[in-house]
């Protein structure tokens, strides 16, 4: 079945507020506003035309305005912090498919980064344990109801989340020097 | 040692200082500690397997830090990586060498504009020999061995104070 | 000894720096005596941020960094990256380098299954088959040496098809490569796979019934050996696959009950076998002209997002990109099959004897950089 056929489902059998996501790229994907999502997911997996028995890929990421805005800044502190952060979210993507029907489907929500909370997927597929304390970790995504979220690919008393936009590269940890070199600092794009 | 093969050869007395004759026997048995993190380490397994094969210049892999005299640096460091690396230098028995093999060692290598690489394994432990390229080829690493077996002959073992 | 004597459970650590598990990996184990309790594997030691540097390399520029990402099959992940980039772009490649794509990336399965099975063995105090299989291995690093003059990091597959040409010379080779090896897994079989001592390490030890395999997303091998037959080459054909003949082994229970270690274990051996099928197949087939696309030197993916997925030895690797259409990614997030083999373990092994662990690392088949990437 397709995205718009799997829409158009989930729109008849629930009440979960989603629209169809047409515009972006090769994959159209099914936005789900964040407090519908367990009870979309769910739907997702025990309706017996969809079946979607399989969590393929959960992933999310920090949206900017400007999204290229810190790139270059990777060792240096940010020169004008913003101080707004209200047009800035955290995208959310689950990918998931079926081995009964083999079809798939994207499943799309947002979070204000302000407030990075939404609900566990791990109720309904245990494989997503693994995927949010990487998001966790990564991007600082509090996934309300996961059984064990703690930071997985950092150490326990890492400081920040390396995947956001405007995180700044550490240059000590645990009384390591991690300066870079006068050769490194030199590779690295000179401003904007 | 030069004139080892000509003694044996007029009366077999062999004439040579006791420095001389422990080095020849440390450089040619530096056990290596089995560590490997990343890319560097499948080619030091390579190394070690029967085309280049390693252990004709004496250099066996241990499992274990406290029998091994050689740590072989192979592959990226990481941040949360690098106070184990310090343990397990510490662990090994004096005197002690230390190969960085590949760039990830040497200096963080592609990976020097990340969050979480170490710049250069010579941030924790001190260094003897450095070994460019992403990944080595087994002959470089053997070149790079040859290189430190050179360093240890030179030493003065005995006379150090 | 009375059933009541009241014991502690004792905590031992397992890594990071550990012969066995491959890479640096640890493990946070309590155990009852021999019987392992808990098992919380800690991961993160190869964490090196690529999915960070790549939102600030050029969309060329991140295949020398997807070599590294799995640097035993590095071929199949330059291609799970660029023919997800491909699609992003609506980009048509010559025909001649979808063949040598196949061949290649088949070649490198070939050589990463050699290593796992290799390793497995190791782990179980075999050596002797490990140092055999490398001795292989060898012959592959020569072939793949004679295109792309690397041994390890091929960098050779990129956007719009593959960099250089095939060399003359390099089909003939291939195929003495081929009718060599085929003995050879012969050898590794009547040496190892039907060896009693080994059979009785890996049988009915960490069995995994299908239904945990999918909970768990487990994917390629490991699925298979559960009985799942799921291939992405068959399921979501990609490439050339759909024209070529070829069998997804699935396990069996063959020696015993399925899902255990020895079927993924012998899965990996029968996939070596249709992979020297599908070469040969290949190299019969493989069309002239071009080797590669028309790219132009700095490109810029129309605005917005892709999950593509490739069979690599590891299970389907994929790749989520997210273009803003810009010059680099914006996001870009890699799904590996060792990933969600890792973390199927703290079920697995309770329950089971602390050398069993080391089987059923081996037998799942780990890679620590593409577990931690």
């Amino acid at each position: 079945m397709n995205t718009i056929g799997i829409y158009e489902l989930l729109k008849e059998k629930t009440n979960v507020v989603a629209s169809f996501q047409e515009v972006e790229g090769p994959t159209p994907s099914i936005y789900v506003r964040s407090d519908f999502l367990l009870e979309a997911m769910r739907f997702l997996k025990e309706d017996e035309e969809l079946k979607f028995e399989i969590l393929m890929n959960q992933t999310a990421f920090h949206e900017t305005e400007d999204s290229k805005l810190f790139w270059h800044l990777y060792f240096d502190a940010p020169k004008d912090q913003d101080e707004s952060h209200s047009h800035e979210e955290l995208r959310l993507f689950w990918h998931l498919y079926s081995y009964t029907h083999y079809h798939r489907v994207v499943i799309e929500s947002s979070i204000p980064i302000g407030n990075p909370v939404i609900d566990s997927v791990t109720s309904i597929w245990k494989g997503a344990d693994w995927l949010e304390r990487e998001t966790y970790d990564l991007l600082g995504i509090q996934f309300e109801g996961h059984p064990d979220l703690r930071r997985i690919m950092m150490p326990e008393d890492w400081e920040g989340y390396p995947l956001r936009k405007d995180y700044v590269n550490p240059t000590a940890y645990q009384s390591i020097d991690n300066t870079p070199s006068e050769i490194t600092r030199s590779f690295q794009p000179k401003g904007k | 040692m030069k004139t080892l093969h000509n003694s044996f050869e007029s009366d077999g007395f062999v004439l040579t200082s006791i420095d001389h004759l422990i080095n020849l026997a440390r450089a040619n048995s530096l056990w290596y500690l089995l560590f490997s993190t990343a890319c560097c380490g499948i080619e030091l397994m390579q190394t070690g397997g029967p085309r280049a094969d390693l252990e004709r210049f004496g250099s066996a892999p241990r499992a274990v830090p406290r029998q091994a005299d050689l740590m072989l640096v192979a592959g990226t460091i990481t941040l949360k990586m690098a106070s184990r690396v310090k343990v397990l230098y510490d662990q090994m028995a004096e005197p002690r060498y230390v190969i960085s093999m590949g760039s990830c060692a040497n200096s963080g290598g592609l990976f020097q504009a990340s969050y979480s690489v170490l710049h250069g394994v010579d941030r924790v432990i001190p260094v003897d020999v450095y070994l460019p390229g992403c990944p080595p080829r087994p002959e470089a690493l053997l070149s790079a061995l040859i290189e430190l077996q050179n360093k240890v002959k030179k030493e003065k073992y005995l006379r150090k104070k | 000894m009375s059933a009541a004597l009241k014991t502690d459970y004792l905590t031992i650590n397992m890594g990071p720096q550990h012969p066995s598990t491959h890479g640096v990996i640890r493990f946070i184990i309590k155990t009852d005596g021999e019987i392992i309790h808990e098992c919380d594997p800690d991961i993160g030691y190869l964490h090196r941020g690529i999915e960070k540097l790549a939102e600030s390399v050029s969309w060329q520029g991140f295949v020398p960094f997807t070599d590294r990402v799995d640097y035993v099959c590095a071929m199949n992940a330059n291609l799970s990256y660029s023919m997800a980039v491909e699609k992003l772009m609506g980009l048509e490649i010559p025909q001649r380098a979808e063949y040598i794509r196949v061949i290649v990336s088949e070649l490198n399965r070939i050589s990463s299954h050699a290593i796992a099975i290799g390793a497995a063995n190791m782990d179980m105090g075999a050596f002797t088959p490990f140092v055999h299989l490398l001795r292989e291995r060898e012959h592959i690093n020569d072939l793949l040496e004679m295109i792309c003059g690397a041994r390890l990091t091929y960098n050779y597959i990129c956007i719009g098809g593959v960099n250089y040409d095939l060399p003359p010379g390099f089909k003939e080779k291939t195929l003495e490569f081929l009718d060599h090896f085929e003995v050879v897994v012969e050898q590794i079989n009547r040496l190892i796979s039907y060896n009693q001592i080994f059979i009785k390490r890996f049988a009915n030890v960490a069995v995994v019934p299908p239904e945990m395999a999918m909970q768990y997303n487990l994917v390629g091998p490991n699925l298979r050996g559960s009985g799942v037959k799921f291939d992405v080459r068959v399921a979501e054909p990609y490439s050339i696959y759909p024209e070529l003949d070829f069998d997804v082994p699935v396990g069996e229970g063959y020696e015993g009950t399925l899902g255990d270690c020895y079927d993924r274990y012998l899965v990996r051996v029968k996939e070596i076998r249709e992979s020297i099928k599908i070469i040969r197949q290949c190299l019969q087939r493989i069309p002239g002209g071009e080797h590669k696309a028309v790219v132009k030197n700095v490109i810029k993916p129309p605005k917005g997002h892709i999950y593509f997925r490739t069979e690599t030895p590891r299970g389907d690797t994929g790749y989520f990109i997210y273009s803003d259409g810009k010059t680099s990614p914006n996001r870009l997030k890699i799904r590996t099959g060792s990933f969600t083999a890792m973390s199927i373990i703290p079920e697995i092994a309770k329950g089971v004897f602390i050398a069993d662990l080391v089987a059923i690392i081996g037998s799942l088949d780990v890679v620590a950089p593409e577990l931690d990437r």
